[in-house]
């Protein structure tokens, strides 16, 4: 029946257009697919051996024109699917908008006078960047699994030739082949799971699935689809987990890291991760949040296997990290570790529908991760000329007091990312535990207060090898000299990311709100959690009571 | 599920199977044959299937005619349903709706082609 109504809607929509008010929910990624677009005409006629600085600038400006976008339709958003069950125009997917947006920005400026040392000064840089980021901006807003899984690869693609960019540079290709094989191998895993939930269920929207789960428990036992859509959500699970690098999908990480592009490895490390993360909340929360999915060892079902890849993540990701003599092999294990963090807020906020809320935390530490990450690559971009790239601990001697501000921002950045106050990354890491410590005090579940516990030891290990930088950068002999790339870009990029990382240390209120705010307006929950999200938000919006528009009749 | 269910898919299997067999039986014995050297290779688009394969290279031309043409494949995927249910949405009275949509997706691809014509994509020397 609801197959049948389904099937019906994707009909009419060939034929007719989505009512005006939906069309609403294309401007962020209309925009920057604009801006793409001008991008290639305008590099059409760029004139060979001049400086593509101009199409760096125009980028950005497309970026932040889209970030602001969602600050007007902040207020527009409406609280069902558009598009025909397709996308999601909910503050959800604004927020992540405009952090895909920013986060590619900020990539951007780090770029321009690194690929000129590199002499790859091309204009396909900024418009893979920018089509990545259109990826995102969909894959947050994904309705459906078809839709997620598009915008999946318009997100990955990209990437994958961004970090092979430097073509002249071995370890770039090195780090393009691994990132493509591993990274498309993955996505087949993800699609496989996506054709066997289409199997058990029938459908590929997310709310369907949800609602169709439903009947594969019949009275007598499970329905042998019931074991189908078990192996469905763990494949898809291994594709996000991917994306993310949590533990055992983590192998790629390392070498893509140290090979690809600096400024494109900040992109990789904060968007990408960021958007998966997101896309994971959506799919799990919306599709795959029924009961019966619900088992296990410790009775939570899929939220047993992310809780496992979160203390693996903490403690592998921050152990290996202390061994590293490279900082971007540091950095990269690093990213492993704070996608293990990551994972504790998800596990706990989705454990059962009353701590859907919790969710906020997650959202918030994206948010300062990103800033943080950014920054850090962005000064190793700066003193990433070529052939005299800084790459080990041993190349940062004394450059804290030779280049004040670039040191003044890698501290900024390393102690928000050991997570001491007053930066952003103590309050996220904050939140994160403390709504794994309610959840666990409101169940009377030890598992998370064990992952709680974990999660605080190993980022007191961590704060050896973030210090280690810092060590070195103001307290070590110069063994070398650098000559960094001395360009506007990078300066004004790492600097936004310092400030906005203490920002949010010191005044962590307004992005709190908005978090809160986002995370209050998350469309296709499930009754369960739905009701908790009403509970918090009485007040109801005017969006909400605006009549549902109804598809036109036909004309006979 | 009885094994009765699973009738029509053993019937199926044993139809195809039996086919394949039928028809390779019937070319071994009733097939006229009169091998050469190039018919016995594996392959018989005229790559060497022995030998050396850091030698061969290929040019990456090659490459960039297949992806042209797929781009334009799909084109004509998308654009001839498109065509067929045209008359179908304008009968609803979305007529310029439908043909606008089409406009703009075949407008990004006819960039598309302007960038490649201007990166040399389309010189094959």
């Amino acid at each position: 029946m609801l197959n049948m109504q389904l099937s019906q809607m994707n009909n009419l929509a060939m034929l007719t257009p989505p009512s005006a008010i939906e069309l609403n929910a294309l401007i962020p990624g209309a925009i920057v697919t604009l801006v793409a677009i001008l991008f290639i005409l305008i590099d059409v006629f760029h004139r060979k051996g001049t400086p593509r600085d101009y199409l760096a600038y125009f980028s950005v400006v497309g970026l932040g024109v889209a970030a602001a976008s969602t600050y007007f339709l902040w207020d527009d958003v409406l609280a069902r699917p558009v598009f025909f069950g397709m996308l999601y125009f909910d503050r959800f997917a604004l927020f992540f908008a405009a952090l895909a947006s920013v986060a590619g920005g900020l990539a951007i400026l780090c770029s321009p006078a690194f690929l000129r040392s590199h002499r790859m000064d091309r204009g396909e840089y900024y418009l893979l960047v920018l089509l990545s980021v259109v990826g995102m901006i969909f894959m947050v807003a994904a309705a459906d699994l078809l839709t997620l899984f598009v915008a999946f690869e318009v997100m990955s693609i990209p990437i994958y030739v961004l970090a092979g960019f430097l073509r002249d540079d071995g370890r770039s290709a090195e780090a393009a082949m691994k990132y493509f094989v591993l990274g498309a191998f993955s996505a087949t895993i993800m699609l496989y799971g996506i054709a066997l939930i289409y199997g058990a269920t029938g459908t590929t929207n997310l709310e369907f699935i949800g609602h169709n789960l439903a009947y594969l428990q019949v009275a007598e036992g499970v329905h042998a689809g019931y074991w189908m859509a078990l192996v469905g959500v763990v494949l898809i699970l291994s594709g996000f987990a991917f994306k993310i690098a949590a533990v055992p999908f983590h192998i790629w990480a390392p070498d893509v890291y140290t090979g690809s592009p600096t400024p494109i490895v900040g992109f990789m490390a904060s968007a990408v991760k960021a958007i998966a993360f997101a896309a994971m909340l959506r799919v799990m929360v919306v599709a795959f949040s029924f009961e019966s999915l619900r088992g296990g060892f410790f009775g939570y079902g899929w939220i047993d296997v992310l809780f496992v890849l979160a203390g693996a993540s903490m403690v592998l990701g921050n152990l290996v990290a202390i061994t590293q003599n490279n900082v971007k092999r540091m950095l990269a294990y690093s990213s492993v570790a704070h996608a293990g963090y990551i994972l504790v807020g998800f596990v706990a906020a989705n454990s059962h529908p009353s701590f859907f809320l919790h969710n906020d935390a997650i959202l918030f530490y994206l948010v300062a991760y990103t800033f943080g990450v950014i920054g850090a690559f962005g000064v190793l971009a700066y003193f990433g000329r070529r052939g005299e790239a800084v790459e080990t601990y041993e190349d940062l001697g004394n450059l804290g007091f030779k280049y004040p501000v670039m040191g003044l921002v890698m501290g900024i950045c390393m102690f928000s990312a050991a997570g001491i106050p007053p930066t952003a990354g103590f309050l996220a890491k904050l939140y994160i535990f403390s709504s794994a410590v309610d959840a666990s005090i409101q169940t009377g579940e030890f598992a998370f207060i064990g992952l709680v516990i974990l999660g605080v030891l190993t980022s007191v290990a961590g704060v050896y090898y973030y210090l280690k930088v810092l060590v070195y950068m103001y307290m070590k002999p110069a063994l070398r000299e650098f000559r960094p790339l001395d360009h506007i870009g990078p300066k004004v990029a790492v600097v936004a990311c310092a400030v906005l990382t203490l920002y949010l240390g010191i005044f962590p209120g307004r992005a709190l709100e908005l978090s809160r705010e986002a995370i209050v307006d998350f469309v296709g929950a499930p009754a369960a959690v739905q009701s908790v999200i009403d509970q918090a938000n009485p007040i109801v919006p005017d969006f909400a009571v605006e009549p549902a528009v109804v598809a036109a009749e036909p004309v006979l | 599920m009885e094994i009765a269910d699973y009738l029509p898919l053993i019937l199926l299997s044993v139809m195809a199977f039996s086919t394949v067999a039928v028809i390779i039986v019937l070319a071994t014995f009733f097939g006229p044959k009169n091998p050469t050297k190039e018919k016995l290779i594996p392959y018989e688009s005229g790559s060497d299937p022995v030998g050396e394969v850091r030698g061969v290279r290929f040019s990456v031309k090659f490459y960039m005619v297949a992806i042209s043409f797929i781009l334009f494949d799909l084109e004509t995927i998308f654009v001839i349903p498109w065509a067929m249910s045209w008359r179908q949405s304008a009968s609803l009275g979305f007529g310029f709706y439908s043909f606008a949509v089409m406009a703009i997706f075949l407008a990004i691809l006819t960039i598309g082609l302007v960038y490649e014509w201007s990166q040399g994509g389309l010189e094959w020397d």
